[in-house]
């Protein structure tokens, strides 16, 4: 009876945690959601006074450059992302199935992004790339999202290719399929959850990159999250609501179609499980 | 195709796995390599498959060294112990992913593939997923996309220690008898010595890395040439099979039994070593070996 007591109450309290932290997720973007469709919201009302459309039209107007930069910013994060995957896959390859030495070192160089302040790392890129001639431009903004992006691929990749070794690539070899038919064949598709997951992570980071875009693409390249700032920072909630909201509803659709594409490629629940 | 390994040396970490090591695999012979885990057999099998380089000596097919030659042009298929099927292919495609390396159309391949999959008792399996097999239908489909390779050699790496008891001795017949309709020359590695002795024609044991003797299967289970190899065959054994005009039979095993009478016996191997055949029937006649 005591015992059935106890379950109950450490029941209740993991519901009131459930509920705490869904309200901290829903409620922020449902008041942002709210906030795109207002007009004035003036304190202490509890709803909004007046309705509009306004900060939707001023985003898709020409003079604002809502278009273009979404259209940028999905550019990016897809060329990052894939930048970010490929490394990391062949990096973890590498670590996983081959000994040679330094192996450490590279391991611990490709986690240094996760470990180095954001700020520290942006300018140190900053830097770099513009003794390059990477700096204001698209490509040197994708090879530093590619960067940020990467410790988190690999970490992905390194778990998947463990997991799998090269088990597979053997038997194909030994059933006559040369490299290229064997990578093309079994090994990219026997990784495509994990590929499919370190790409979804990468587009995700870098969309939510901002200093660091604003540094290394120097205000030239205006991705969605540049062109939201000045919004948000200069106090029109409508306009920076609408941004935000057109923002998540982008990511999360790119999420979706991932996680289709993830479940459709996983070959049984289990690895389903272990990818999401 | 005749197999011959010379003198292999495998050093992996300062470690030598494999010391000096040579014997020869006939055509079309059904030769095993037996000895107990650690002993280096898995490794000399990826040495002949190429997925290995040996530090030194040479491997031979039909008397042309392979050494330089990569794993996918060596003509070799093999069978795993996990069998290693394409998560992301059907069962088909499987059976047909060596026939696609070799470029035969796709008519063809899923023509050849079913033919396959009916020889290992899988008709009309093609269109499964991999994942709805059980560990036997698995193993046997890993074992008709091995010879729809067309393989000059079959490799098997302890092909049947994930199954159970009664599942091992039905994939041991089948393979015997693919190997007898094939002839293609196969060579297996396994530590279970009554398997060595029922499906190979040689045994080679393999002890610490170098080879302790090689032989017809009746020759190690007789005149065991090391106490390892003795060792090998366990506490008192007891193998059933059937005896006909003087000699006893089970799988590939022929051993001569005179004076024991037509019909069902067991070949019966004693803790100390020697060795007798009991016929089943008829008031206790045996051979002693």
């Amino acid at each position: 009876m005591a015992r059935r007591k106890g379950r109950g109450a450490s029941r209740a309290a993991a519901c009131v945690l459930v509920a705490v932290q869904l309200a901290i997720v829903v409620v922020t973007l449902g008041v942002m959601a709210v906030w795109s469709f207002a007009d004035a919201w003036p304190w202490p009302q509890l709803a909004p006074q007046a309705w509009s459309l306004r900060g939707y039209a001023i985003v898709f107007s020409g003079s604002s450059d809502g278009w273009p930069s979404l259209a940028l910013s999905v550019g990016i994060g897809a060329a990052s992302s894939l930048v970010a995957t490929v490394a990391g896959a062949m990096g973890a390859r590498a670590v996983c199935c081959h000994e040679w030495r330094g192996k450490g070192v590279f391991r611990l160089a490709t986690m240094l992004p996760f470990l180095i302040p954001g700020t520290v790392f942006a300018m140190g890129v900053q830097v770099a790339f513009i003794r390059m001639g990477l700096a204001r431009t698209v490509p040197g903004v994708v090879l530093a999202h590619a960067i940020v992006a990467l410790p988190y691929a690999s970490a992905l990749m390194i778990d998947v290719v463990r997991a799998r070794g090269t088990r597979l690539d053997d038997a194909a070899r030994l059933l006559g399929a040369g490299r290229v038919a064997t990578l093309f064949q079994v090994s990219i598709p026997s990784l495509a959850p994990g590929l499919l997951s370190a790409l979804s992570m990468g587009f995700i980071i870098s969309c939510s990159q901002y200093f660091l875009t604003l540094l290394v693409g120097g205000g030239k390249v205006r991705t969605f999250a540049l062109a939201m700032f000045p919004y948000v920072a200069g106090g029109d909630r409508t306009i920076a609501a609408a941004y935000g909201v057109i923002f998540m509803v982008v990511t999360l659709a790119v999420f979706c179609v991932f996680r289709l594409l993830l479940r459709r490629l996983s070959w049984n629940a289990d690895d389903a499980v272990l990818y999401e | 195709m005749k197999i011959e390994l010379d003198d292999i040396r495998v050093v992996r970490g300062g470690r030598t796995i494999i010391d000096g090591l040579g014997f020869t695999v006939p055509e079309g012979a059904f030769a095993s390599i037996l000895g107990p885990s650690g002993a280096g057999k898995s490794t000399l099998l990826g040495v002949v498959a190429g997925l290995l380089v040996q530090d030194s000596g040479s491997v031979r097919f039909d008397g042309q060294a392979v050494d330089a030659l990569p794993a996918h042009k060596r003509g070799v298929a093999m069978v795993f112990q996990d069998a290693r099927l394409f998560p992301h292919m059907s069962v088909g495609d499987n059976v047909a992913f060596p026939l696609k390396a070799r470029g035969v159309a796709k008519a063809a391949r899923r023509a050849e593939a079913a033919e396959w999959l009916a020889r290992v008792q899988l008709a009309g399996f093609a269109d499964r997923r991999v994942q709805e097999l059980s560990g036997g239908q698995k193993q046997r489909v890993a074992l008709a996309r091995a010879l729809a390779a067309h393989p000059r050699a079959l490799l098997l790496d302890e092909p049947f220690s994930g199954l159970d008891e009664a599942l091992r001795d039905a994939m041991r017949q089948l393979v015997r008898s693919l190997h007898e309709q094939t002839g293609v020359t196969t060579l297996m590695v396994t530590h279970d010595a009554m398997e060595a002795l029922v499906m190979s024609d040689t045994v080679a044991y393999v002890h610490e890395g170098g080879l302790a003797q090689v032989g017809a299967p009746v020759d190690l289970l007789l005149h065991p040439a090391a106490p390892c190899v003795a060792e090998s065959f366990g506490g008192a054994r007891a193998l059933e099979g059937t005896v006909r005009a003087g000699a006893f039979s089970r799988g590939s095993l022929q051993m001569p039994a005179p004076g024991v009478a037509d019909g069902p016996a067991v070949l019966v191997r004693t803790a100390a070593g020697s060795v007798a055949v009991h016929a089943v029937e008829g008031g206790g006649a045996h051979a002693a070996l």
